[in-house]
C-alpha cells in the first residue's frame, strides 16, 4: 500500500524494484512519528495500520525512547557511523504491540518534505524470517527423524518428498517414489469410493484421518493410519499436503486378537455363568425339585452361542421340563444324568437354526464340555440330596427312637461324666437333660452302689470287660431310690484306646419289687405249707405212735398210707421250694473249702436206712484221702443224696450202689453206679428236665418228686461243676458229678 | 454231775392245731408239763407266773415274733439264762445260724416227727445244761 506514498518511488538500496511483500514501509516526520505505513508493518508488528499512525517509531523498538530514533538516524557517537540507519541496513530489536520480541532490519531514506525532512524507513522483519528458518531447519531435522512416515506431496498429489521412516514402512526409495502418486500404494482392499472420498476431503481443506490397506513394495499387505494435512498459505491457496502414516497392522493384528479373545472369553463366561447359576440353583433347598429341574432347562440356552435360537430340555424320571421354545430338532446335544450310576434322565440343547449339511459337526467343543458339566452337576445334586433325604429320614428314625424310648441311652466321657443323655433320662431321674451332661454318673449312683459302680467303669475302661451288665441303686431328683439295670459297652478308637462308655439302663424298680414279694411270697407260702403239713403229720404221727391209743392193723395201713404221702407232700414242697431258688438265683450258697470223703461217707451213712428198704447196699470205692473241693456242704450232701436215692430206688433187690471218688484233670469226680436196668434211651434227652419221670407208672411207684435230679444238677453248676450220667440199658447206670479240685493250701472245715 | 431233769415246758405256738400236736407228743410221748400259750405277750406273761424249765418258741407268730419274743424274755428276770428252743417251717441254712446267733439253744424244723419231738428236745435241753458243749443243730 503506497497510497502514503503518493507515486513517489524510491529506490531502497539493495532492495530489488517493486513488490516485496516482506518489507514494512512507514514515512516518518522528523520527529519520528509514522505518518504513515503499509500492511506488513502492522503485520509484523501487529497493529492496525490505522493505530499505527501517529505512533512514534520507538515504540516499536525495544526500550524505545524519543531520542533512541535520534540515534538511529544520527547517532551521537561520530565513531559509531556504522550503527545509523541511514543508507544501511540497521539490525534492531524491536517489540511488536503484544511486547513479544521481533528483531529487525530496518534501513532509512531522508526525503525532503517542503520546508523539513520526512523519512522512508524500509523494515524486514527478519526474527519470523529467522525463526521461521530455524523452525524450517527444525521441522526438516524432525521429518527426517521421525518414526513415522511422512510424505509430502503438492497440491495434485505428486510426492514432492519421504522422509527414511516412509522406505521403512513401505520398501520404497525416496528415487522410486518422487514424481509419482501415492496410490502406487494401493493394495485393491478398498474400494475406489474410498479414495473419492479421501480426495474430496483433503482438497476440501479438512485434515483426514483413516486407515488404509496398503501394499509395500515387496507386495505384502499392511495396515496404516494415515494423517493428510493440507498445507495452505496465506491466501488459503493449497500448497502441500502432508500425509503422516504410522504402521498399524501389528497393532491391528492384535486387536484382531483380542477381539477374538475377547469373544472367546464371552462364550466361556457365559458358559461359566450358566454353570454358576445352575450350581447356585441346585444349593437351594427351598424348591422342590420340579421346580429345580423346570428353572434349570431355563439357563441352559444363554449359553450357547446364539441363545434366541437354542432350546433346551431336561429329562428327569420320564417327566419333561422344556424351555418354551422347545421343538425337536436333529441339530442337538444330549447327555445323560447319572445317580449313583444308574440313568435317570437327561439334559438335551437343540439348536433351532437350518440342519446342517449332512456331516457337519454342529456343536464346539465347548459346547459339549458345557453339556457334560451341566448334566454332572445335576446327577450329583440329585445324589446329594437323595442321600440327604435318606440321611434325614435316617436321623429322623434314629431320633425317634431315642427320644421316645423309655429307656435311658446314655454315652460317658473317658471321666465317666455324661456326654450324652436322651429324654427318658428326665423321665426316669427327674433331673434335666441339660442339667446333668458333665456330672458323674456316680452322682446319681446310691451311695451303697458306688464301688459297684467305680467297678463297673473301671472294667470296661482297662479293658477287662467289653460290656458289663448289672443292676445299681439311683438317686432321683425327689431323693427316691430305685433300683436299675445297667447295660454298658467299651467305646474305643481305632487304637484300641478307651474313649468312653455307651448303653443303656431301665428302671427296674417295680421288677425287683415283685421278686421280693415273689420271695416274701415264696418264704410265706413255704410257710403257710408246712402249717398244714405239720398238723397233718404231727397227728398222724401220734397216732401212729399209738398216743391216740391201740389201732386195729387196718387202721394202721391206712395211717401208713396218709404218712407216707404226707412224708411226699413235704419233700415235693421243699423241692418246689429249692427249684423256685435256684431259678430266680436266689439260692444261697455258702462256699467253702471241702474235705470230699467225709462228706461222701456222712450221706452214704445218712441214705443207707433208706437204700435198706430197697435191699440196697452202698459201697465206697476209690477213695482218694484229701480230695477237696470248694463248695456248700449242705448243697452238696442234698446233690449226693438225691443220686444215692435214685440209685437205690431204681436197683435191684440184694444188689449193691458203688459211690467212687476220683481225680480227673484237675477235677474230683464222685461217682455213683448202679446195677438197675438202665435209663431208656428216648428217656436220656429229658432225664434232667423237671418232673421227667422215666415211666409214668413204674417211677411214680418208686416216688420221688420228679425235680431231684434238675435241682441237683442246678446246684453243681452252680458250684461251678457239672453233673451227667453213663447208662446202658440192661446194665445199669453211673450217675456223677465233678468239681474243680482244690488247692491243698487252703484251710478246711469239717463238713 | 448229771443235768437237772427237764420237767415244765412253756410253748409259744399261734396255730391251734399244731399246739394240740405239740402238746400231746410232749405230754404223752415226752412226759413234760406243757403249758401252751398262743402269742409272745402270753408267753412274757406265763413265764412270769410259772417257772418253766425250758420255752419253746414257734418263729413265724403274728404281732410279736419269735426271735423278738426271745428278747423280750431274756430281760425278764430269771429269762436271762433259760433255755430257749424255736420251731419253725423256714429252714435255710442260713436262718437256722441266724436263729441260733440269737441264743437259741437250738432249732426245730417244721414238720416234725411228733414220736421223736420229746426226746429232740430232752438232747437239746442237756446239751444246753453242758457249758462248754459246743451246740449243735
Amino acid at each position: 500500500m503506497r497510497e502514503g506514498l503518493g507515486e513517489t518511488f524510491i529506490p531502497f538500496p539493495g532492495s530489488p524494484e517493486g513488490e516485496s511483500p516482506e518489507e514494512g514501509i512507514a514515512l516518518l516526520d522528523d520527529a519520528g512519528t509514522i505518518l504513515a505505513a503499509n500492511e506488513v508493518l502492522g503485520e509484523m508488528f501487529r497493529y492496525d495500520p490505522g493505530e499505527l499512525v501517529g505512533l512514534a517509531l520507538c515504540r516499536l523498538i525495544a526500550g524505545g525512547a524519543p531520542c533512541r530514533f535520534e540515534h538511529l538516524l544520527h547517532p551521537p557517537d561520530t565513531c559509531a557511523a556504522r550503527s545509523s540507519a541511514l543508507g544501511r541496513w540497521l539490525r534492531v530489536a524491536g517489540v511488536r504491540r503484544d511486547g513479544s520480541g521481533v528483531p529487525f532490519d530496518m534501513t532509512a531514506v531522508s526525503v525532503p518534505e517542503g520546508k523539513g525532512v520526512a523519512y522512508v524507513v524500509v523494515i524486514r522483519d527478519c526474527g519470523s524470517r529467522e525463526g521461521t528458518e530455524a523452525l524450517l531447519r527444525l521441522q526438516s531435522t524432525a521429518l527426517e527423524a521421525a518414526a513415522n512416515a511422512i510424505v509430502i506431496t503438492d497440491p495434485g498429489g505428486t510426492i514432492l518428498w519421504v522422509n527414511p521412516a516412509f522406505t521403512r514402512l513401505t520398501g520404497y526409495s525416496p528415487e522410486e517414489v518422487l514424481g509419482k502418486n501415492p496410490r502406487i500404494l494401493k493394495s485393491g482392499a478398498h474400494p475406489d469410493s474410498f479414495f473419492a472420498g479421501l480426495w474430496k476431503t483433503v482438497t476440501s481443506g479438512t485434515v483426514w484421518k483413516g486407515q488404509t490397506v496398503n501394499r509395500k513394495k515387496d507386495g505384502s499387505l499392511y495396515v496404516e493410519e494415515q494423517t493428510i494435512t493440507p498445507v495452505r498459505d496465506r491466501h488459503g491457496i493449497n500448497t502441500h499436503f502432508i500425509a503422516i502414516k504410522s504402521d498399524i497392522t501389528a497393532r491391528k493384528n492384535a486387536e484382531e486378537s483380542l477381539r477374538e479373545k475377547s469373544a472367546k472369553l464371552e462364550e466361556r463366561v457365559k458358559e461359566l455363568r450358566c454353570l454358576y447359576e445352575v450350581s447356585e440353583l441346585l444349593r437351594r433347598n427351598d424348591i422342590t425339585q420340579e421346580t429345580l429341574l423346570a428353572q434349570a432347562a431355563e439357563l441352559l440356552p444363554a449359553a450357547w452361542l446364539f441363545p434366541e435360537r437354542t432350546c433346551a430340555r431336561l429329562v428327569w424320571e420320564g417327566r419333561e421340563y422344556r424351555t418354551e421354545n422347545y421343538r425337536e430338532s436333529g441339530w442337538k446335544l444330549s447327555e445323560e444324568i447319572l445317580v449313583h450310576g444308574i440313568r435317570v434322565g437327561s439334559v438335551e440343547v437343540g439348536y433351532l437354526g437350518e440342519e446342517p449339511a449332512g456331516g457337519m459337526e454342529p456343536f464346539l467343543p465347548e459346547e459339549r464340555a458345557l453339556i457334560e458339566a451341566v448334566a454332572h452337576l445335576l446327577g450329583n445334586s440329585i445324589e446329594r440330596r437323595w442321600t440327604e433325604v435318606a440321611l434325614r429320614a435316617s436321623e429322623r428314625q434314629y431320633r425317634l427312637v431315642v427320644e421316645n424310648v423309655r429307656e435311658v441311652i446314655f454315652q460317658c466321657d473317658t471321666e465317666g461324666r455324661w456326654s450324652f443323655l436322651n429324654p427318658a433320662w428326665e423321665n426316669l431321674l427327674g433331673y434335666p437333660v441339660e442339667e446333668s451332661l458333665g456330672k458323674s454318673f456316680l452322682q446319681y449312683v446310691c451311695p451303697e452302689d458306688h464301688e459297684k459302680g467305680t467297678e463297673m467303669f473301671r472294667r470296661l475302661r482297662s479293658g477287662e470287660a467289653d460290656t458289663v451288665r448289672d443292676e445299681l441303686r439311683g438317686v432321683t431328683r425327689f431323693r427316691e431310690t430305685r433300683w436299675y439295670e445297667v447295660v454298658a459297652v467299651r467305646l474305643a478308637d481305632a487304637s484300641g484306646e478307651f474313649t468312653g462308655t455307651l448303653g443303656t439302663f431301665v428302671d427296674i424298680t417295680r421288677r425287683k419289687e415283685v421278686e421280693r414279694l415273689k420271695s416274701d411270697f415264696v418264704a410265706t407260702v413255704s410257710h403257710e405249707l408246712r402249717t398244714p403239713i405239720t398238723s397233718i403229720k404231727g397227728a398222724l404221727g401220734l397216732l401212729a405212735g399209738g398216743v391216740g391209743g391201740v389201732l386195729p392193723p387196718q387202721a394202721q395201713d391206712l395211717l401208713d398210707i396218709a404218712r407216707r404221702n404226707c412224708e411226699r407232700l413235704g419233700l415235693l414242697i421243699d423241692d418246689l421250694l429249692d427249684m423256685e431258688k435256684i431259678e430266680s438265683g436266689k439260692m444261697v450258697f455258702s462256699l467253702r473249702a471241702l474235705d470230699l470223703l467225709p462228706l461222701v461217707e456222712q450221706v452214704v451213712d445218712g441214705t443207707s436206712a433208706y437204700a435198706g428198704q430197697f435191699g440196697v447196699t452202698f459201697r465206697i470205692a476209690g477213695m482218694i484221702p484229701g480230695a477237696r473241693v470248694k463248695a456248700d456242704p449242705d448243697r452238696l450232701a442234698q446233690v449226693l443224696t438225691n443220686l444215692l436215692s435214685n440209685a437205690a430206688k431204681f436197683s435191684p433187690r440184694d444188689t449193691t450202689v458203688e459211690v467212687s471218688l476220683e481225680r480227673r484233670e484237675g477235677k474230683i469226680r464222685v461217682a455213683v453206679r448202679d446195677q438197675g436196668p438202665g435209663v431208656p434211651v428216648d428217656f436220656r434227652p429229658r432225664i434232667f428236665e423237671r418232673f421227667a419221670q422215666a415211666d409214668g407208672s413204674e417211677a411214680r411207684r418208686k416216688g420221688g418228686t420228679g425235680l431231684g435230679l434238675s435241682i441237683s444238677r442246678a446246684i453243681v453248676e452252680r458250684l461251678g461243676g457239672l453233673l451227667d450220667f453213663e447208662s446202658r440199658e440192661g446194665e445199669g447206670t453211673t450217675f456223677y458229678f465233678e468239681l474243680p479240685e482244690l488247692e491243698a493250701d487252703h484251710g478246711t472245715e469239717a463238713p | 454231775m448229771e443235768p437237772r431233769p427237764l420237767r415244765r415246758i412253756l410253748l409259744a405256738e399261734d396255730e391251734p392245731d399244731i399246739q394240740a400236736i405239740v402238746g400231746l407228743a410232749l405230754r404223752s410221748v415226752g412226759g413234760f408239763e406243757v403249758e401252751i400259750c398262743g402269742d409272745g405277750p402270753e408267753v412274757l406273761d406265763r413265764f412270769l407266773s410259772g417257772s418253766p424249765d425250758l420255752v419253746v418258741l414257734d418263729v413265724m407268730m403274728p404281732g410279736m415274733t419269735g426271735p423278738e419274743a426271745l428278747k423280750e424274755l431274756r430281760r425278764l428276770p430269771g429269762g436271762a439264762g433259760i433255755p430257749v428252743i424255736f420251731m419253725t417251717a423256714k429252714v435255710q441254712p442260713g436262718e437256722v445260724e441266724q436263729l441260733k446267733a440269737l441264743g437259741a439253744a437250738g432249732v426245730i424244723p417244721k414238720p416234725f416227727d411228733p414220736m421223736t419231738l420229746a426226746s429232740q428236745i430232752r438232747a437239746l435241753w442237756e446239751a444246753a445244761q453242758i457249758p462248754e458243749t459246743p451246740k449243735r443243730s
